[in-house]
């Protein structure tokens, strides 16, 4: 059953439906809630409400083939607002090295420089404006396309570009040393 | 060629995104292979790229499914508790009336029981949820200049 299809059903009250649909997107949603809010806890609750939504809303959902961008304009929206209350950014809590099967083999000086690269990237990621951050994950992280991150931002394919464009320049300087604490 | 570096740079981000025509991506490859400060750009654009990818993700340790299941049920239940003190009421109303009228009829006015997932949809209609151009798309006006 593609996503489409699924939401049909679940606009019909199908509980196993929906089921799926959860199970099918919750690992991509979480993972990008997470980079966008750098709170494992708030992006764990923000993945519920985002799925919530989903289903109060499933019988406007028109079938086009455009969950996903769908699905992530819920949950990127429910992400601004969070960052725009909040204010602060939590950026510290969570230790994704402690997380990377890829670091278990590591000595302990090798882990610490991941470690410290790490956290290093998601402070440039957090001092990026939301915008900026929200279309930078989802074309690195979640590899959309311009039109399918148009479809999650209501931009054009054209502006994402000038997103992504600006995000990068800032990244640079960021990553290279200049700005960074 | 001023001008012509600087097209190519701002199509930089483009072709690293894979989002260039194959005609456009050859163009632009060509010219950073022979324009120097083109190149360093392309390959700055690529090291960021590259530096992202040292961020591991997150993963979901237990599924999220249990608590939206369990959070959507409560809301049917929150949403169906006046409905449910109505009935009762009622119920009562009508068991008073029987017996002050006469014997009883022997029907369950009250007779309730576990609302269908199915229903549940209905509870999210037009009144209760506001409109996603509402919820979801009305925060652009308040969003910083990016």
């Amino acid at each position: 059953m593609n996503d489409d299809e699924a939401m049909a059903r679940v606009a019909q009250g199908d509980e196993e439906a929906f089921r799926l649909l959860v199970l099918r997107w919750e690992q991509p949603v979480f993972r990008f809630l997470e980079r966008m809010i750098g709170s494992e806890e708030e992006a764990r609750d923000l993945s519920q409400e985002t799925f919530l939504r989903v289903f109060s809303q499933a019988r406007r959902y028109r079938a086009a083939g455009r969950f996903r961008s769908w699905l992530f304009r819920i949950a990127g929206n429910l992400a601004r607002s969070r960052l725009r209350r909040n204010s602060v950014v939590r950026w510290v809590r969570f230790d994704p090295i402690l997380h990377d099967p890829a670091s278990e083999g590591d000595g302990p000086d090798r882990r610490l420089e991941r470690k410290e690269t790490a956290e290093r990237v998601r402070r440039a990621l957090a001092r990026l404006p939301h915008r900026q951050r929200q279309a930078l994950l989802l074309r690195r992280y979640e590899e959309m396309s311009y039109r399918e991150i148009a479809g999650a931002m209501g931009l054009t394919q054209a502006a994402v570009e000038s997103l992504l464009q600006r995000a990068m320049e800032r990244l640079k300087k960021d990553l290279a040393g200049k700005g960074d604490r | 060629m001023r001008e012509r570096e600087n097209h190519v740079a701002d199509r930089l981000q483009a072709l690293v995104d894979g989002e260039l025509s194959p005609e456009e991506e050859r163009t632009v490859r060509d010219h950073c292979e022979q324009c120097e400060r083109c190149g360093s750009l392309l390959r700055e654009v690529e090291d960021v790229y590259r530096r992202l990818g040292d961020l591991p993700p997150a993963d979901l340790e237990e599924s999220l499914w249990p608590v939206v299941q369990g959070r959507l049920r409560g809301r049917t239940a929150r949403r169906s508790l006046p409905f449910a003190v109505g009935a009762s009421a009622m119920a009562a109303a009508g068991i008073l009336i029987g017996l002050l009228l006469g014997p009883a009829s022997g029907t369950d006015p009250a007779a309730g029981g576990e609302t269908t997932w199915a229903e549940m949809g209905s509870l999210f209609d037009e009144s209760t949820v506001p409109t996603l151009d509402t919820v979801y798309l009305g925060l652009d006006s308040e969003e910083e200049s990016q």
